[in-house]
């Protein structure tokens, strides 16, 4: 995330490529580069502007939208909320059982959204562990909104919480102390120190996580339903438009890789120029 | 607040000691100390490196807890560990310098300032007030406005000064204030800092490893070595009865105050009645000049050869350390020199002797 990828160095001169000549390896890059480009070159030119906005005005369309926006901001405000003090314990100092933590919130990262879409199921549905008790109060949580939200927390966490992490880790631990000797207790350390300077790289997992949250699919699927209105959000759309409405699915589609492009700028030109300085 | 937040106003008889007698484990390492802090003049706390001096500016600001004993302000008791009280760093008007002096980087030079009033509800006038008289104070007005990352060394440290006082401490730590300094730089700032804390009311305690800092800043000195306090008293008493080889290393060092001229070469330094021939080339007016007492020669007659500087004077003082002896010269300022045991038994080293200290230009550093 950070730009790591910059090949000069400090004296502004270019380093030597550990692999050969430059040209060498942008032809050898090619392959793959155009790989990646050309799957989603089709995409954006199958549909002339004009059908592109024909089709995302569909009521399907909009539906989708409203409902992706809707839940993956509320998922971004509870990673944010819930991860700001987990991201906060695992940049702090070493305690016992820190690895397992740190392990545990990368989990969602590797297991297959499906899986967790399953898991979630098993949890808070109707017949689960925890969903058996809710829905004796009337509480019923899977295929609705909220589990849209919860599935979206599920597998997008991990990304607010390591960008924090990081954030909090590049404050400088003198910072916090002179603070403390300068009267702040541990909120007003947070609020005036730590915040502004990790700021940043917050900002950037906010982005990262809206982006996995918008792009959400299987645990969605599984916890969720596919309910136009209620639980369909844009990918979903895509694949119920996929079986009866190709420029529907394609229309939908481009929104949301339009959207996951922007996201993924922001937070890469965040995480560049919002380096806060040494003194 | 902002009449007792200028505090060097303060009435001398406000400011209360600061009394330490803790101790604290960590790991390998056992920190037991017991000194006072008085008001009125700084306070050195000098130790080699490892020697827990760290462990001892922690221990007050309260960024660590004691194992045993108590740290008190006056009457109020920062830590006890015997009644289980530990005050908050952020609870204890302990004023901290650190060695890097720690600005926030995201804050200008008044943000900084305004720190400590700002997160203790000073209401904003108040808190101008406060942080327009500290930028006078230390004559850093014209860097109110300025990024912290752009400024000198030696304007870092004023600031982190102004951070601190403005805070309105009831007592001030500063960590090795002039480690991240150059040496040409920090002689100059030893002397403007020595001449800022003479007013500051409150016990204000310098933690260094430098012997120059505590030459020049420290009326009282305090020993720290392994943990543990080795011996405290005025410098003088220090000079005149070092208990361990630490103290007689730093102590023995030969430091004036000189007026330099300018120009280029071997030039003259005026010490009080005494004319040192120093090399500065850079250099010209009010100086420090130091040399090591081990570059002192001593002779019986005047020495014909290549030392420029020669003093004729009366020996004072004789000193046996461990592996040399010491010998204090009166040549108008008071002159140490360290021989070995066989020179001093062959030359006849006795106090009310006559003899000739000799130092070359070359072994004379001078600071600004």
């Amino acid at each position: 995330m950070a730009s790591s990828n910059d090949a000069r160095g400090k004296d502004g001169q270019r380093r030597r490529e550990p692999g050969g000549s430059l040209t060498g390896l942008a032809l050898g890059s090619l392959p793959l580069l155009l790989f990646l480009l050309f799957p989603l070159a089709a995409l954006l030119l199958f549909l002339s502007p004009a059908d592109w906005w024909l089709h995302i005005r569909s009521e399907s369309a909009v539906r989708a939208l409203l409902v992706t926006l809707k839940t993956s901001l509320a998922a971004t405000a509870i990673c944010v909320a819930a991860g700001t003090p987990v991201a906060l314990l695992l940049a702090g100092g070493r305690f016992r059982g820190k690895e397992w933590l740190d392990t545990l919130v990368d989990l969602p990262l590797t297991v297959p959204p499906v899986v967790a879409g399953v898991a979630l199921l098993l949890a808070f549905g109707r017949n689960g562990l925890i969903g058996k008790h809710l829905s004796v109060f009337g509480l019923e949580i899977g295929f609705t909104s909220a589990a849209v939200v919860m599935a979206q927390v599920f597998v997008a966490s991990p990304y607010f919480i390591k960008s924090a992490r990081a954030g909090f880790e590049t404050v400088d631990r003198n910072l916090v102390a002179a603070a403390a000797t300068l009267g702040a207790g541990p909120w007003k350390t947070f609020r005036f120190v730590v915040l502004p300077l990790a700021r940043p790289s917050l900002l950037a997992g906010v982005l990262l996580v809206w982006a996995r949250a918008l792009s959400e699919f299987g645990a969605t699927m599984m916890f969720a339903g596919n309910f136009p209105g209620r639980t369909q959000t844009l990918t979903l759309a895509v694949m119920s438009a996929m079986e009866s409405d190709l420029p529907t699915a394609v229309a939908v589609s481009t929104l949301v890789l339009i959207l996951s492009i922007v996201t993924l700028v922001a937070a890469k030109w965040l995480a560049a120029r919002w380096r806060p300085s040494v003194v | 607040m902002s009449e007792t937040m200028h505090d060097l106003s303060r009435q001398l008889g406000q400011a209360q000691s600061l009394t330490v007698d803790a101790g604290v484990a960590l790991g390998g390492f056992a920190f037991d100390a017991c000194f006072e802090v008085k008001p009125g003049s700084p306070t050195v706390l000098i130790g080699p490196n490892g020697s827990g001096k760290s462990t001892c500016l922690r221990l007050i600001a309260g960024l660590l807890q004691p194992d045993r004993g108590r740290i008190s302000l006056g009457e109020s008791v920062l830590s006890d560990a015997g009644a289980g009280v530990h005050l908050a760093p952020s609870r204890r008007r302990v004023g901290l310098l650190f060695q890097d002096y720690a600005l926030f980087p995201h804050l200008t030079v008044r943000e900084n300032i305004s720190f400590g009033p700002r997160v203790r509800s000073a209401r904003r006038p108040e808190r101008e007030r406060a942080v327009d008289w500290w930028l006078a104070r230390l004559g850093i007005e014209a860097l109110a406005g300025a990024d912290v990352a752009r400024l000198s060394g030696g304007e870092k440290q004023k600031v982190a000064l102004a951070r601190a006082l403005a805070a309105d401490p009831e007592c001030l730590l500063l960590d090795e204030p002039f480690r991240s300094l150059d040496v040409a730089t920090s002689m100059s700032v030893r002397r403007e800092l020595r001449e800022f804390l003479a007013e500051v009311a409150i016990p204000v305690l310098i933690v260094t490893h430098d012997p120059l800092d505590a030459l020049v800043l420290g009326e009282s000195i305090i020993v720290l070595e392994e943990g543990r306090v080795s011996q405290t008293g005025r410098l003088s008493d220090l000079q005149k009865q070092p208990r361990t080889g630490f103290v007689a290393e730093f102590t023995g060092l030969n430091l004036f105050q000189a007026v330099l001229d300018s120009g280029a070469g071997l030039k003259s330094a005026h010490a009080g009645p005494l004319e040192f021939h120093v090399i500065a080339d850079a250099l010209a007016g009010e100086v420090f000049l130091t040399f090591a007492p081990a570059d002192v020669t001593l002779f019986h007659e005047r020495p014909e050869g290549s030392p420029r500087n020669v003093f004729r004077g009366t020996v004072t003082e004789v000193l046996a350390l461990a592996d040399r002896v010491r010998v204090t010269i009166d040549a108008g300022l008071p002159v140490r020199a360290e021989v070995t045991r066989e020179a001093a038994a062959s030359l006849h080293m006795v106090a009310g002797e006559i003899l000739f200290a000799a130092v070359k230009a070359i072994a004379i550093h001078v600071y600004e």
